[in-house]
C-alpha cells in the first residue's frame, strides 16, 4: 500500500501500523507505550500525527479534488495515535507541521504533570525514553505550578525489582508484558485518574521472567535492585554477549563500571530471545564480583596454597606432569566452556597424549538431534508441541517461545528500522491456544498452567512413556490403513507409564501427527538414559515432529559437536575421577562428594581452574584463577545449533584466565605452540572444522547443521534404569553460585528441597527448614519447601554441574537439620 | 623619533618610581583574590539540617572535561541519612592534578552541592595526596591537605595565604 | 498468595445466580461478568475482600490483580469494610467549585475521620469520590445509595444528626427517577413550592 509520510512515498504491507511506516520512512514520532513484540494499545497518546486518506464514493470511485483532479485527501478530524492506526492505500501522514508539534508538546507537558523529575537520582537517567522525548519534543518548561502527586518512592515489587510509583507514566507496558509474554498476569492499574498506580495482589512476582519489565519501562519506575544507585547509564561499558546460564543462548548486554558487573540487560536477537531474558540470566551475575574471587594462581608449597605467578604455576604443572605418562592425565571442562576452550583442551590432551578428556555435565544421550532438528523459531510457530521435562527451568527462553506459539502470531518481519514497534496482529489480553501444548513431567511444572494436556508420569519412566505413546501411534497407523483394526490396546503398565488418560494420549498423538509443524521438546529427564532418548527420537519420527533437545548447560551442544570427549567409555568424567593419576579440572567441583574427595586426595597431581576456592580447589596442588562466563571471548552453540559470539566485559578479575589462557601458559612451559593457545589460534581450528568464521558472526549468530550424522559418542552413564528417591531437577538459577548472589538468594530463599507434605510429615520436616542431605554422594544443603505438586515418595532438588538431572539415590539417614543456617536476607 | 619622545618615555618610568608597588610579597603577605576566583572545591551542606547537598548523581563527573571526578553513590539509611532524599555520594573524589578549575561541575550540579572556592595553595608531595575525597572538601574543612597536615604538626590553625570578598554560593564556607 | 481456603467461596451455593450472570455474555466475553459479580459481593458483604477478588478472577478468567484494578476504578466497590453510613463526597470540578472541599474538611472535623477511614463505632465512613453525575446541584454527598444535594453546612449537620439516630432523612431535593421512593409528583410539587427554576 502506497503511503506518503511527509515527503516520502513508500509501499507497505497491509496491516502495517502508521508508526512503523513513519519510522521506516526515516521520520520520528515520540512514543512510550508501544513496545516491540507487544500489543499496541495507544495508552500514552504521544505518537500523534495528522493522518488522512482518500475516500471512495458509493460507486467505488475515488472522490477527486475538484481543483487538482487527484483523489481528495480527507484528514481525520483529530490527530491520530499512529501506533493503533493501520496504513491505508494512498494515506498521507504528516509528522512535521506546527499543528503536530503543538499536540506533541502538549502531550509531553501533560505526561510530565505528575512526573517528579528527579532525574539526577534516578537510575534510568541518561537512558530514559521520557527524558529523551521531553528533550526532543517538549517545550522545556511547565506551566503546572501545583503540588505533584505523591506516592510510594521505592516499593519493592520483589527482591530484585523496585517500583517508584511517582515516576510511573501509566504506559501499561509492564502490565501487558506479564499478560502477553510469560502469560502470567500479576500487575495491573489500581485506582483511577491521577491516583492510578501499578500494583499487585500477589506476594512478589511469581514468574521466571520478571526482570524484563525493568528493560521496557520507559521511565525509571521499574528498576533493577541489583544495580540500584550503582552508576549512571553513561558511565557503564556496554558489552553485548550471550547468556551462558542455560542452553538458550539469549543475547545480553553486560553493563560494567570500574571493573565490576553492575547489571545485565536483554538484547535483541530476533531468532532466539527476541529481547527477553530470564531472571537467572539477568540477576545471577553478582557472584562475579564476590570478595573471595581468586585473583592469582596458587601453588601448594609445604602443604599450604600460596600465591604464585602464572609462569611459576605453569612450571610446577610441567614438572609434576612430566613424571607421569600421558594416559594417566585427565582433563575435564564444565559444559559452559566456549568452543575455543574446547579446542584448547583438545590440543592440550593431544600434546599430553591422553584420551581422558571430557566435559561435564554430559547426559547419557546425545544433545544433538539425529534427525529433524527444530529451531526456536520452529517452536514459536509450531501448532502442536509436546514437552517432556521442565522447560521453564532448563531453557527458560524456550518457555517464552512456546507461549509465542500458543498466541499463534508468527514472529514479525523485520522492517527498515528493525523490529516493528507496533505489530497490529498482537492484541491485548491474548488468547492462549492451550490445546496446542501438552506437557509431561514427573511433577507439577510451571508450564502445565498453560498446557491443554498434562501428564504426570512416574519419575524415571521416560522410556516407558515414549514406548506407550509409540504403541498408540502404531495402533493409529494400523487403524488408518484398516478401519477394521483393533482399537488401541495398552496393558496396565503402559497406561501407568502414560500418566494421563488413554483418550488424552490418543488426542496428543493425533494432534502431533496432524499438525503442520509439530515439535517435541526433549528435556533433561529424557536425556538421562539412552533408552529414553532413543524412544523419544523414534516417537518424534513416527509422528513427523521436529525435535528440540534441551542440553544441560550453555555449550553442551557445541562441545559435543566439537567432540570434547573421551576416547573410551571408561575415560569419561566419572571414570577419570577414579582412574587418572593426575587431573586438570576447569570449573568443576567434584569434591563436594566426600568419597570423591578421598579419591582426589590420593591423586599424584591435581590442578583446579576455578573462580573460587572450592572444596576441590582446597585439596588441589595448583589452583588457577578462572574467568567467569562474562569475561570470556569466544563462541558458544545454543540448543538449536546456532553459533553465538561471546564478548568479554571489562571486569577486574586480577590475573584470571579462561582455559585458552591456561593452555597458552602450559604450552609455553612445555615449549610447544599448541593450537588453542589463543582465541585466534583456536578460531583457526574452528573455521576449518565448521566452515564458518566465529570472528564474523552476526548479532543473530549463525545456524549450523552438521553434515551427515554426528560421530558416535561414548556414553557417560550406564544404561540400566536408574532408580532413586530424589529427582534432581533442572534449575534456572545456578545453585553453585546462589550463595554469592545476595539478591537472588533472597528472592529464591536458597536451594530448595521440594517435598510432598505427606512425606515431610513422615520425615518430620517443616516448611522453610534448612537441611543437609547426601544425594548421590554429594552433600547438599537446602531449604525444605512443601509442595503438593511433588509425587509422594520423591524429593526434588535443583541440579549442580556435578549432579546431573535425573533420579539419584539419597540416604535419608544422612538427612539432618543444617546447623549452619543458610543465610537468607529478609 | 626625537629626544623629546625619549624624555617623555623616561618621564613615565620615573613617575612609576613614586607609586605604590603592585607586587605582593606572597607568602609573607596575603594575596587578595577576586570574589569570583575559582579555586579548590567545597562540598556544601544544607545549612538548616546539616545534611549533605550532594546526591551522588555524577553529573559533575559527566560534565568534567578533564575526567577529574569520580563518584560512587549509595542508598541513604532512612534512619540516619547522609543527604536529603534516597541517594548520597558514598565516594566523591576529585583529582586536583587533573582538575582545570573550569567550574563546569558547579554549573552541572542540580543541587548546588559543589562550588569552587578561593583556595589555591594545593601544592603537595605525593600523587595520592592530590586526590581529594569527601572529608577534604566538605564544608568546615579549611585549607589544602598539606596545609592541614602542617597545621596539625605545628598545633596551629591553618593559615590561608589570601583574602577574598564574599561569594553568595559559598554558603557556610568560612575562611 | 491469597489464602482461599480460609473463607468459603461466595458463589459456591449460588450456582443459579452465577449461571444467570454468566449467561448474559457470550463465552468469549466472559470477562464482562466481572462487574455484576463484584456488585453481588458488594451488595451482600458491603465490601469485596481479596479472597473474593481471587474467586471472581477464577470464575471469569482474570487474575486477581486485574479484578482489583476494575474494582478500584469504581467508587461503588470497597476493598475494606465501610461504616453503616458510607458518606461519599464528590470532589470533581463542579462540586469543588460549589464548596465540596470545604464540606469535606467540615466532615473530617465533625466525624474525626479522613478519606478512607471508618469511625470507631463503625457507623460512618468517609470517602472522596470523583463525579457523582449531579453537577448542577453540588456539593453532593452520597450516603450509601442516596444522593443529598446542595449540602450546606446546616443541612450537613442535620443529616449527620439524623444518621446518628439511625434515621435516614428523605433527600431534600428529589431528582426524578434516580432515588428510590422519590415520587415524580412529589418532585414537581417540591420544585413549584420552592420556586426553583432548575429541572433535572
Amino acid at each position: 500500500m502506497k503511503v506518503t509520510i511527509n515527503d516520502v512515498s513508500m509501499d507497505f504491507a497491509p496491516g502495517t501500523s502508521v508508526i512503523d511506516a513513519v519510522f521506516a520512512a526515516g521520520y520520528d514520532v515520540p512514543y512510550f507505550c508501544s513496545q516491540e513484540y507487544m500489543s499496541p494499545i495507544g495508552a500514552c497518546r504521544m505518537c500523534l500525527a495528522r493522518v488522512g486518506a482518500p475516500r471512495k464514493d458509493r460507486e467505488g470511485n475515488w472522490i477527486l479534488d475538484e481543483e487538482t483532479g487527484e483523489p481528495k485527501i480527507f484528514y481525520f478530524p483529530n490527530m491520530m495515535a499512529t501506533c493503533t492506526t493501520q496504513v491505508m492505500e494512498g494515506m498521507v501522514v504528516d509528522t512535521l507541521s506546527d499543528d503536530v508539534k503543538r499536540v506533541q508538546n502538549g502531550m509531553v507537558e501533560f505526561t510530565l504533570i505528575n512526573h517528579p523529575l528527579d532525574c539526577p537520582v534516578c537510575d534510568k537517567g541518561g537512558a530514559c525514553e521520557l527524558q529523551d522525548r521531553a528533550y526532543e519534543y517538549g517545550t522545556g518548561e511547565s506551566r503546572f505550578v501545583f503540588d505533584k502527586r505523591h506516592q510510594e518512592k521505592h516499593h519493592p515489587l520483589s527482591e530484585v525489582i523496585t517500583l517508584d510509583r511517582e515516576r510511573c507514566i501509566h504506559c501499561k507496558r509492564c502490565v501487558r508484558y506479564f499478560e502477553e509474554v510469560p502469560g502470567d498476569g500479576v500487575l495491573d492499574f489500581i485506582e483511577r485518574g491521577g491516583h492510578t498506580y501499578i500494583g499487585t495482589l500477589e506476594d512478589g512476582l511469581p514468574s521466571n521472567f520478571t526482570g524484563n519489565i525493568t528493560d521496557i519501562c520507559p521511565v525509571g519506575a521499574l528498576l533493577d535492585t541489583t544495580s540500584r544507585f550503582r552508576g549512571r547509564n553513561w558511565e557503564y561499558d556496554h558489552t553485548r554477549s550471550t547468556g551462558m546460564d542455560d542452553a538458550g543462548g539469549s543475547a545480553i548486554v553486560i553493563d560494567a563500571r570500574t571493573g565490576r558487573i553492575e547489571r545485565i540487560k536483554g538484547a535483541l536477537n530476533p531468532e532466539v530471545n527476541k529481547t527477553w531474558i530470564d531472571d537467572g540470566t539477568r540477576f545471577g551475575h553478582e557472584y562475579v564480583d564476590a570478595d573471595d574471587r581468586l585473583r592469582s594462581p596458587l601453588v601448594r608449597k609445604d602443604g599450604e596454597l600460596v600465591p604464585a605467578t602464572w609462569e611459576e604455576a605453569a612450571q610446577v604443572v610441567r614438572d609434576r606432569l612430566g613424571g607421569l605418562s600421558g594416559k594417566d592425565i585427565g582433563i575435564a571442562l564444565r559444559a559452559d566452556a566456549t568452543l575455543e576452550e574446547g579446542v584448547a583442551a583438545k590440543a592440550l590432551a593431544e600434546a599430553l597424549g591422553t584420551g581422558q578428556l571430557d566435559h561435564a555435565p554430559r547426559p547419557a544421550a546425545s544433545v544433538v538431534p539425529q534427525q529433524a532438528p527444530a529451531t526456536l523459531t520452529d517452536l514459536a510457530t509450531a501448532d502442536a508441541i509436546f514437552v517432556v521435562g521442565d522447560v521453564t527451568e532448563e531453557v527458560p527462553i524456550a518457555d517464552l517461545r512456546i507461549k509465542d506459539a500458543l498466541k499463534g502470531v508468527t514472529p514479525p518481519e523485520m522492517m527498515a528500522h528493525g523490529v516493528p514497534i507496533a505489530d497490529l496482529r498482537l492484541k491485548e489480553h491474548p488468547v492462549f491456544h492451550r490445546e496446542r501444548l501438552s506437557v509431561a513431567a514427573p511433577y507439577r511444572v510451571d508450564l502445565m498452567k498453560h498446557a491443554g494436556r498434562t501428564a504426570s508420569y512416574p519419575a524415571g519412566g521416560e522410556a516407558a512413556l515414549f514406548a506407550a505413546l509409540q504403541a498408540i501411534a502404531e495402533a493409529q497407523d494400523a487403524k488408518a490403513e484398516d478401519a477394521e483394526a483393533a482399537a488401541v490396546q495398552l496393558d496396565d503398565g503402559q497406561r501407568a507409564a502414560l500418566g494421563m488418560s488413554l483418550a488424552d494420549a490418543e488426542a496428543l498423538v493425533r494432534g502431533l501427527r496432524e499438525a503442520d509443524n509439530a515439535v517435541v521438546v526433549i528435556g533433561g529427564f529424557v536425556l538421562a538414559t539412552r533408552a529414553a532418548a532413543a524412544a523419544a527420537a523414534t516417537f518424534a519420527k513416527a509422528v513427523g515432529a521436529k525435535q528440540l533437545i534441551l542440553g544441560p548447560m550453555a555449550n553442551s551442544y557445541g562441545l559435543e559437536l566439537l567432540h570434547v570427549g573421551p576416547s573410551h567409555d571408561r575415560y569419561a568424567y566419572p571414570g577419570m575421577l577414579e582412574g587418572a593419576r593426575a587431573l586438570i579440572l576447569s570449573n568443576l567441583d567434584p569434591a563436594q562428594d566426600p568419597d570423591v574427595r578421598a579419591t582426589l586426595e590420593q591423586k599424584d597431581f591435581l590442578v583446579v581452574h576455578d573462580l573460587f576456592l572450592t572444596e576441590t580447589a582446597k585439596i588441589a596442588d595448583v589452583v588457577l584463577p578462572a574467568r567467569s562466563v562474562y569475561e570470556r571471548d569466544g563462541t558458544t552453540v545454543n540448543l538449536e545449533g546456532r553459533f553465538l559470539p561471546l564478548q568479554a566485559a571489562p571486569v577486574d578479575a586480577g590475573e584470571s584466565e579462561d582455559f585458552v589462557g591456561v593452555v597458552g601458559a602450559l604450552g609455553d612451559a612445555l615449549g610447544q605452540r599448541l593450537e588453542g593457545r589463543s582465541v585466534r589460534s583456536a578460531r583457526r581450528v574452528l573455521r576449518k572444522r565448521f566452515e564458518l568464521d566465529p570472528a564474523e558472526l552476526g548479532p543473530s549468530g549463525e545456524l549450523y547443521r552438521p553434515k551427515g550424522r554426528p560421530a558416535p559418542r561414548v556414553s557417560i552413564r550406564s544404561d540400566e534404569a536408574v532408580g532413586g528417591n530424589v529427582l534432581v531437577t533442572p534449575s534456572m538459577l545456578r545453585v553453585e553460585y546462589l550463595e554469592r548472589n545476595p539478591h537472588l538468594l533472597a528472592l529464591s530463599g536458597g536451594s530448595r528441597l521440594r517435598v510432598n507434605p505427606a512425606d515431610a510429615a513422615q520425615h518430620g520436616l517443616g516448611d522453610g527448614e534448612a537441611v543437609s542431605l547426601r544425594v548421590g554422594g554429594v552433600v547438599r544443603r537446602a531449604r525444605v519447601r512443601l509442595d503438593a505438586g511433588v509425587p509422594a515418595g520423591l524429593m526434588l532438588l535443583p541440579t549442580l554441574p556435578e549432579q546431573p538431572v535425573g533420579l539419584a539415590h539419597a540416604d535419608l539417614a544422612t538427612l539432618t537439620r543444617d546447623e549452619r543456617e543458610l543465610e537468607v536476607a529478609g | 623619533m626625537s629626544v623629546l619622545d625619549i624624555a617623555k618615555g623616561m618621564g613615565v618610568t620615573l613617575g612609576h618610581l613614586f607609586k605604590r608597588p603592585v607586587t605582593v610579597q606572597y607568602p609573607e603577605q596575603r594575596a587578595t583574590v577576586q570574589p569570583r576566583f575559582r579555586g579548590r572545591h567545597h562540598l556544601l551542606r544544607h545549612p538548616d539540617t546539616g545534611l549533605e547537598k550532594c546526591i551522588g548523581c555524577s553529573l559533575c563527573a559527566a560534565a568534567c572535561p578533564a575526567y577529574a571526578i569520580y563518584v560512587e553513590a549509595d542508598e541513604n539509611d532512612p534512619e540516619n541519612p547522609t543527604s536529603a532524599g534516597e541517594r548520597y555520594a558514598k565516594i566523591y573524589e576529585i583529582n586536583m592534578l587533573r582538575c582545570i578549575f573550569c567550574g563546569f561541575c558547579e554549573e552541572a550540579c542540580p543541587t548546588g552541592a559543589i562550588v569552587l572556592g578561593h583556595e589555591f595553595e594545593l601544592a603537595d608531595f605525593r600523587y595520592q595526596d592530590f586526590v581529594y575525597a569527601k572529608p577534604d572538601m566538605l564544608v568546615g574543612t579549611k585549607g589544602s591537605k598539606w596545609q592541614r597536615r602542617e597545621a596539625e604538626k605545628k598545633g596551629k590553625d591553618v593559615r590561608l595565604g589570601f583574602e577574598a570578598g564574599p561569594r553568595p554560593e559559598l554558603e557556610g564556607v568560612d575562611y | 498468595m491469597v489464602e482461599l481456603e480460609t473463607v468459603p467461596p461466595f458463589f459456591a451455593d449460588k450456582q443459579e445466580l452465577l449461571d444467570e450472570i454468566l449467561g448474559r455474555y457470550p463465552e468469549y466475553g466472559r470477562r464482562s461478568a466481572v462487574m455484576p459479580l463484584l456488585r453481588e459481593v458488594q451488595h451482600a458483604e458491603r465490601y469485596v475482600s481479596e479472597a473474593r477478588l481471587a474467586e471472581i478472577g477464577e470464575i471469569v478468567g482474570m487474575h486477581a490483580t486485574e479484578v482489583k484494578g476494575v474494582m478500584s476504578f469504581y467508587s461503588e466497590y470497597h476493598g475494606e469494610p465501610v461504616g453503616t453510613y458510607h458518606l461519599q463526597v464528590c470532589s470533581t470540578l463542579s462540586c469543588s467549585l460549589a464548596g465540596s472541599d470545604e464540606l469535606y474538611d467540615y466532615l473530617v472535623e465533625k466525624l474525626g475521620i479522613v478519606n478512607g477511614e471508618v469511625d470507631a463505632e463503625g457507623r460512618f465512613s468517609l470517602q472522596k469520590v470523583e463525579c457523582l453525575g449531579s453537577c448542577g446541584s453540588g456539593p453532593v454527598i452520597q450516603v450509601n445509595d442516596t444522593y443529598y444535594e446542595r449540602v450546606s453546612r446546616s443541612r450537613c449537620d442535620a443529616l449527620i444528626e439524623a444518621l446518628s439516630r439511625d434515621e435516614v432523612p428523605e433527600p431534600w431535593r428529589a431528582r426524578g427517577g434516580d432515588n428510590e421512593g422519590a415520587d415524580k409528583a412529589d418532585f414537581l410539587m417540591h420544585t413549584v413550592a420552592a420556586g426553583e427554576g432548575e429541572t433535572r
